[in-house]
């Protein structure tokens, strides 16, 4: 058994529109040391899914109405509210998408992360202080000691953040979620970041959930992707596979939008036409299916099933008309320039 | 004629360090002297480290906050010392697209009630017509209607800062400050977002400040490009000559980190890596702010603070061991 094993696992808003169910049926394992990416579309349940399990989901108007999580063998759903708190932070710890709500606006700096420590650990004040000081110094924070007496208002949006993904580090939890960790920050601080992830995730063995909209950080960090649209998976497979032997239209239609370093002003992008799936409207049936230019009646008629590249591949896809069945090779794949 | 011009800006922010014993007042020089220009129907790209002042001057640009010292203009007219009603006026042409997605949009409120909140605040349209603009806008973002009388918190990020943008360009205006508006968001729609950003700068003729961390977006996107560190501009210059002849030393590494989508190339990648403590924008160093970080940094770095000029190859950048370029300079002459 993995580290992380999530089954089934759905998660409905009651809503005055009906029932929203941004996370459909979703299963996968996250094993130790290792790191996953998360990648999708907006509001494809990537952060509720987090959220569920960190037990952080506001209920009601969340609801879990299926599904386990297995934390080294053990269900976490079914523990008591009071010992789910005392596995956030130290087994499992997360940092957030959002670093503008999720700091107290009344609090200095110091204060925050210090409770994250004496909630959780025998650390004395001058302790705590010490680690706190030196994970920011690691994080690149220029001016620690004043940065510690600031209040959140008084940073910038990359300084907010990185006192975030401090106080997410500070107990070395054993599974750390990182929700759009470096994307409000600049690329040679993003960098400085993503090597200490790597360098935490080697030497500590911290196994990593990555999510990020960036599919460069996910190229470069990420051992395994998993794609989601509609609160579903489309696509799990090895960072190579899932950008050389693409097999969704979904996900091929991510890698047609990134705009390129070579391109031109005025150069026009190619999104994914048409919008979003309707969360309330889901049902039997592909959810890409109103988007995608490969549909046939059998898309609309029922949900595909999770299928296998061949039988002794990691490499799954939920499509009956996966890209690879007519492009042997991909045009992606060598990289030769 | 340029639509907006700053001289010389600043914005210091006071912020005391407490000590044990003293607690002393000091500056947090966010914006320390910034010159830029932009012109009707173009888009400025405006890139640079986390904390380097970008939002500050953004802020500052669209009346948010006071500048400590220096000039904004608008179409050649001065914006300090005028009066409300025609500050009304003035602040119509300027909109803002602000960083956050989260709490930039009041949670009490509708999201039709948000985009409709400039239309309320600076035009005369009466509700029906604020009605319809709003059913307009919801169009052009690409979200769904039947949205309108839902609340933020129903939203995802990148639903969120759609809604931002829906709001920003309800009243018209000739420049929109956008300051990280689709970082939040997935490939696809950022790619939408674009190609919509694209297709209003050519229908209305729209200036855009374009504050981004994602250098490919800022390629696509952007005429000219200015780089800023410690809240100066260190270089900026025509978007094609930025990418391919980087002068400035932080532009160079910036460059080079940016991350590539492809497993095999992003892995080869060599990024120029900057080590060094980051200065606090508290503390500036002596001479040029850069040379703590800098790669190639000389004696003079670190004694003589280097100016904004001409270099050879057309571009504008603050480094003392880039070659000027004199032609330009001794034609321009004050
Ligand atoms: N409190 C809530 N009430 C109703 N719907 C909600 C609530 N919170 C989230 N949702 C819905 O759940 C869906 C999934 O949201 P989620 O934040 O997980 O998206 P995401 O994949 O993280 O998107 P992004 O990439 O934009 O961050 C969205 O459609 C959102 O509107
Ligand atoms: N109200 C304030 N009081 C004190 N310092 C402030 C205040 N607002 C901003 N600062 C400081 O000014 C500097 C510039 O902040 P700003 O938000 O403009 O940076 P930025 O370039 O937008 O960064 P990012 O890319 O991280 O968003 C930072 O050092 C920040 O901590
Ligand atoms: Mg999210
Ligand atoms: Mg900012």
């Amino acid at each position: 058994m993995g580290l992380l094993e999530v089954r089934n696992l759905s998660v409905e808003f009651h809503t005055d529109e009906g029932i929203v169910r941004p996370v459909d049926s979703l299963s996968y394992e996250l094993e130790k040391g290792e790191v996953l990416g998360i990648v999708g579309e907006s509001g494809s349940g990537k952060s509720v899914s987090c959220l569920a399990l960190m037990g952080l989901l506001p209920t009601p108007p969340a609801r879990i109405p299926q599904g386990e999580i297995f934390l080294e063998g053990q269900d976490i759903l079914k523990w008591s509210p009071g010992k789910r708190r005392q596995m956030r932070g130290k087994d499992i710890s997360m940092i957030f998408q959002d670093p503008f709500t999720s700091l107290n606006p009344y609090l200095k700096i110091s204060t925050q992360l210090m409770e994250v420590m004496e909630f959780h650990g025998n650390y004395s004040r001058a302790e705590a202080k010490r680690r706190s000081l030196d994970m920011l110094e690691r994080l690149g924070v220029p001016d620690p000691e004043t940065r510690f007496k600031s209040y959140p208002h008084q940073l910038s949006g990359g300084l907010k953040q990185r006192i975030m993904i401090a106080m997410s580090l500070l107990l070395k939890p054993k599974i750390l979620i990182a929700d759009e960790p470096t994307t409000a920050l600049d690329v040679t601080i993003q960098a400085q970041i993503l090597d200490l992830l790597k360098e935490i995730n080697e030497k500590e063995g911290t196994a990593i959930i990555m999510i990020t909209h960036d599919l460069g950080v996910v190229a470069g960090l990420c051992d395994r992707v998993q794609v989601m649209y509609g609160g579903r998976l489309v696509e799990r497979a090895s960072t190579e596979d899932l950008f050389y032997r693409t097999q969704h239209p979904y996900t091929q239609g991510l890698l047609d939008s990134i705009p390129s370093l070579e391109s031109r002003v005025g150069d026009r992008l190619q999104p994914i036409m048409g919008s979003p799936p309707d969360l309330t409207r889901l049902g039997d049936f592909c959810a890409f299916s109103m988007r995608c230019g490969r549909v046939t009646e059998e898309c609309r008629a029922k949900r595909p099933r999770m299928q296998r590249v061949s039988d002794d591949s990691s490499h799954e896809f939920e499509c009956y008309h996966p890209l690879q069945d007519e492009e042997p090779e991909s045009k992606r794949s060598g990289g030769g320039s | 004629m340029s639509l907006l011009q700053i001289r010389d800006l600043k914005v210091h922010f006071p912020v005391s360090r407490g000590g044990l014993f003293r607690s002393e007042k000091r500056l947090v020089r966010a914006v320390d002297g910034v010159d830029l220009e932009v012109f009707p129907g173009e888009t400025l790209g405006l890139v640079g480290e986390s904390g380097c002042g970008k939002s500050t001057l953004a802020r500052a640009i669209v009346q948010l906050i006071e500048p400590t010292a220096g000039e904004i203009f608008i179409e050649g007219r001065p914006l300090a010392g005028i009066s409300p009603s025609k500050l009304k006026t003035e602040r119509k042409q300027f909109q803002m697209v602000f960083q956050n997605p989260f709490s930039s949009l009041n949670p009490r409120l509708t999201v039709a009630d948000i985009i409709a909140e400039p239309l309320k605040a600076l035009t005369n349209m009466n509700k029906k017509q604020r009605w319809n603009r709003v059913q307009e806008l919801m169009e052009l973002m690409n979200l769904n209607p039947k949205f309108l009388l839902r609340y933020p918190h129903e939203f995802s990020g990148g639903q969120r800062q759609r809604i931002n943008i829906a709001r920003a360009l309800a009243v018209s205006p000739k420049l929109v400050v956008l300051d990280e508006p689709v970082s939040a968001l997935d490939v696809s729609i950022q790619a939408q977002i674009i190609n919509l950003l694209q297709d209003l700068q050519k229908k209305m003729n729209l200036a855009y400040l374009f504050i981004a961390h994602d250098l490919s977006v800022v390629k696509t996107l952007s005429h000219r490009v200015a780089v800023m560190y410690l809240g100066k501009v260190v270089e900026v210059a025509k978007t094609e000559n930025l990418y391919h002849s980087p002068q400035h030393p932080y532009t160079k590494a910036l460059l080079s980190a940016v991350p590539i989508p492809d497993p095999k190339k992003e892995r080869e990648r060599r990024r120029i890596p900057l080590s060094g403590e980051i200065p606090s924008p508290i503390d500036l160093p002596k001479g040029c702010s850069f040379h703590p970080r800098c790669p190639v940094a000389e004696g003079i770095c670190r004694r003589d603070p280097p100016v904004l000029e001409e270099k050879v190859g057309g571009q504008q950048a603050s480094c003392h061991l880039v070659p000027q370029d004199l032609t330009v300079e001794t034609g321009r002459g004050g």
